[in-house]
């Protein structure tokens, strides 16, 4: 995406991040999907294999995340990718910390505590999108 | 900060891309540093002044630009 280091690097960072990243998006969305279809019963030990299954998935993401970017060998990009995480970090703390004190007031809707995950991949997701296309190499 | 990466890079016709690819660095870092938009880590300004055969001072200059 916007990257101009040399298609073999470019090709074996892809690699290293999938081989890494798959396994836990898998039990991460086969986990959810359990969770929506089944509707598992409270406190039963299914719920509990399914909470703590996503929970684990949830944090193998985060350490994949951090793994790659530690091992990004390019110093702008990893600069990028920082600031898309902090994007997404700060994006995801106004959206809760205000969902939060509206439902202590208003009648607004319950946001699972579960829906962080999700909100700060999107929010830092859009933010890669955008910083990377505003520092796309321009002219030589 | 300024610098005379383009000055340095054209004496020598290479292109962004050429650059990056002697420094193993994005074609965007090199870019980045071009336009002032990102200052490079000691390592790097080191590899920069040991491929252009000078020294980081005579390529970086943290003096404000004259007008």
């Amino acid at each position: 995406m916007y990257c101009d280091l040399s298609p073999e690097v470019k090709r074996r960072n892809r690699r290293e991040m999938l081989r890494k990243f798959w396994p836990v998006y898998l039990i991460y969305v086969v986990a959810t999907g359990m969770f929506m279809l089944i509707h598992p019963a409270y406190n039963s030990p299914l719920a509990y294999v399914l909470a703590i299954s996503l929970a684990l998935s949830c944090i193998g993401m985060i350490m994949t995340l951090a793994v790659v970017t530690t091992r990004q060998r390019d110093e702008f990009q990893k600069q990028l990718i920082i600031q898309s995480m902090t994007w997404g970090l700060c994006g995801m703390m106004s959206i809760t910390t205000t969902w939060g004190m509206l439902e202590v007031v208003t009648d607004v809707r319950h946001l699972p505590i579960l829906m962080n995950f999700p909100i700060f991949i999107v929010i830092m997701a859009a933010a890669k999108v955008t910083l990377f296309r505003n520092n796309r190499p321009t002219d030589e | 900060m300024n610098n005379r990466l383009r000055v340095l890079r054209a004496e020598r016709r290479w292109s962004q891309a050429d650059l990056a690819q002697r420094l193993e660095v994005s074609r965007q870092s090199i870019n980045a540093i071009e336009t002032g938009k990102y200052d490079p880590s000691l390592p790097l300004a080191f590899k920069l002044a040991r491929l252009f055969e000078t020294t980081i001072e005579a390529i970086f200059n943290d003096a404000p630009e004259l007008q």
